[in-house]
């Protein structure tokens, strides 16, 4: 007997335990329907009608969502009002705003056309939040599942996803913020997955004549890129965001640069932008709808973070960067 | 079109209709049908490309004054003949006419300058990059259509979309956020709570 358990200490333990650590409650069903969602997101090819409610402002889109060989194509058009509409491809992201006549041309950047990012490190995630799975219910004369993710702090909104039982695509989705409000909603009430022999047609751009103002934020030449300046440092993001990626770009039509940092948690994100001053603000607080902004300025620079985040999340982020000169 | 439309529609053609005497004196006990013909007069108007150059900012005065003067006309006339009274209706219909026109152009002044404020502004992009046939000819159009003295009938221009709430409202500092957010939805990889794309196409066509 003593010998057995001298064996699972010795031998098996060291295999047994980070399982144990790493599998619990967490990595359980709800990760996996999260999972299943943000394979479905990226995969398959759907076009559907959602609404999209912010700040007691409801508006309607339809987004199409093709891939294949390929890549992915997507396009995603404001139903109510403005015919605005954004087209990614595996190059492009376009903006366009047909009333203003108006043509934004970014680079996108690949491999990021779903919504959902699973992180790899859950055990990380889980010291953030809890995951819960809720049950059943019903969107769009769908069975779903619901999935409750809820913040362990005040750094980080709560999620909530109502998931296709069938196919796996989020039907529903909502932000909740600290006061466990709803600040941003997304519901799709109609969604047609197109399967087999079905094609999905995503139409090619609408007509853009000489009439439209382009603007374009990239040369196409994505191997052009510049080195961060590291005059900048972010020792300690606050909440345990952690440090992603670091570009640095060059203004359209200026010698200016602005320098972009990406934090994330595994689920929410957020990015500093570093530029010199050029708008006459004394900085403070801004948002829209669940995104919050914080200005601050800086050596004669304006330091912005960003994201869908609360407030108090982006202003310690922008007040923990310092500038060190090198 | 309604037959009642028909016969209110030809300030459309700027050719009176058939029994255009009947119809006006249909407008005249209808005050809802005297809106209707005006709008129809304003159409007409933007139709034929007759929008005046500028808005006299003298010109409520003037129809004060001239409403003025046909009332006391009315006051020492007991007895107006059907046909005078058809001429006075006009007044409604000729003498607004270059209202209506006046009014289109301050409307069209206003949105063209609230849409061009906006490219100009865009995030610190030189003119030159940004100069299309289209803004020339808004930037001609502001330039001639807003006088020193000029004022705009209606200066309210719906949003649409979403704006940002700031603390402080700088000149271009909502093109400069949204600007930071299209960049960070694309370039950030995480869940993001919904379609974050949604965000950008949700922008306010103002911006």
């Amino acid at each position: 007997m003593g010998r057995k358990l001298n064996f699972l200490s010795k031998r098996l333990l060291p295999i047994l335990l980070p399982t144990l650590i790493s599998a619990p409650v967490f990595a359980g069903p709800a990760m996996e329907w999260v999972q299943k969602m943000s394979d479905a997101m990226r995969n398959l090819n759907y076009r559907g009608d959602f609404v999209y409610l912010h700040e007691n402002q409801l508006e309607s889109m339809r987004i199409s969502h093709y891939r294949d060989v390929h890549g992915e194509k997507e396009r995603l058009i404001s139903l109510n009002g403005e015919a605005r509409e954004v087209i990614r491809d595996n190059q492009n992201l376009t903006c366009i705003w047909p009333s203003s006549r108006k043509v934004v041309i970014d680079m996108s950047r690949k491999n990021n056309f779903s919504p959902i990012f699973i992180p790899e490190d859950i055990v990380r995630l889980e010291k953030f939040y809890e995951m819960k799975l809720l049950g059943k219910d019903r969107v769009a004369d769908m069975s779903v599942m619901v999935v409750h993710i809820v913040p362990r702090d005040k750094f980080r909104y709560g999620m909530k996803f109502w998931i296709n039982e069938q196919n796996g695509l989020m039907m529903k989705s909502s932000l909740i913020n600290e006061d466990n409000k709803v600040v941003e909603e997304v519901m799709f009430t109609s969604l047609k997955v197109y399967e087999g022999d079905e094609k999905l047609v995503i139409d090619t751009m609408p007509p853009i004549d000489d009439s439209f103002t382009m603007i374009r934020f990239h040369s196409g030449d994505s191997s052009k890129s510049f080195d961060a300046d590291r005059s900048w440092k972010l020792e300690q993001a606050p909440g345990g965001f952690w440090r992603d990626s670091v570009f640095k770009r060059q203004i359209p039509g200026s010698e200016q640069f602005v320098q972009q940092m990406v934090f994330t948690d595994g689920l929410a994100s957020l990015s500093v932008f570093i530029e010199r001053q050029t708008l006459d603000t004394k900085g403070g607080s801004s948002s829209m709808g669940a995104v919050n902004a914080y200005i601050r300025i800086l050596n004669n620079h304006s330091v912005t973070a960003i994201g869908e985040v609360p407030a108090i999340t982006v202003r310690q982020l922008a007040e923990s960067v310092s500038y060190q000169a090198q | 079109m309604t037959d009642l439309d028909d016969k209110l529609a030809f300030p459309l053609d700027d050719h009176p209709a058939e029994n255009a005497d009947e119809n006006l004196d249909e407008v005249i006990g209808d005050v809802n049908l005297q809106y209707r013909m005006r709008r129809y007069q304003m159409i007409g108007e933007v139709m034929r490309h007759e929008l005046p150059d500028a808005i006299d900012t003298e010109f409520h005065s003037n129809v004060m004054q001239r409403i003025r003067a046909e009332a006391e006309s009315q006051n020492t006339t007991p007895s107006v003949p059907d046909n005078a009274q058809s001429a006075n209706s006009i007044l409604s219909w000729a003498w607004l006419k270059p209202f209506a026109g006046l009014a289109v152009a301050a409307s069209v002044a206003v949105v063209t300058v609230l849409l061009w404020q906006p490219i100009k502004q865009e995030s610190g992009l030189s003119d030159d990059s940004v100069v299309s046939a289209e803004q020339l000819k808004i930037q001609q159009l502001a330039g001639q259509q807003i006088q020193a003295n000029a004022v705009p009938v209606s200066t309210k221009v719906q949003p649409v979309g979403m704006r940002w709430k700031l603390e402080s409202e700088t000149p271009g500092l909502q093109q400069k956020l949204n600007s930071y957010l299209v960049n960070h939805t694309e370039y950030s990889s995480s869940m993001q709570g919904l379609i974050p794309q949604a965000r950008v196409a949700g922008f306010d066509t103002q911006q």
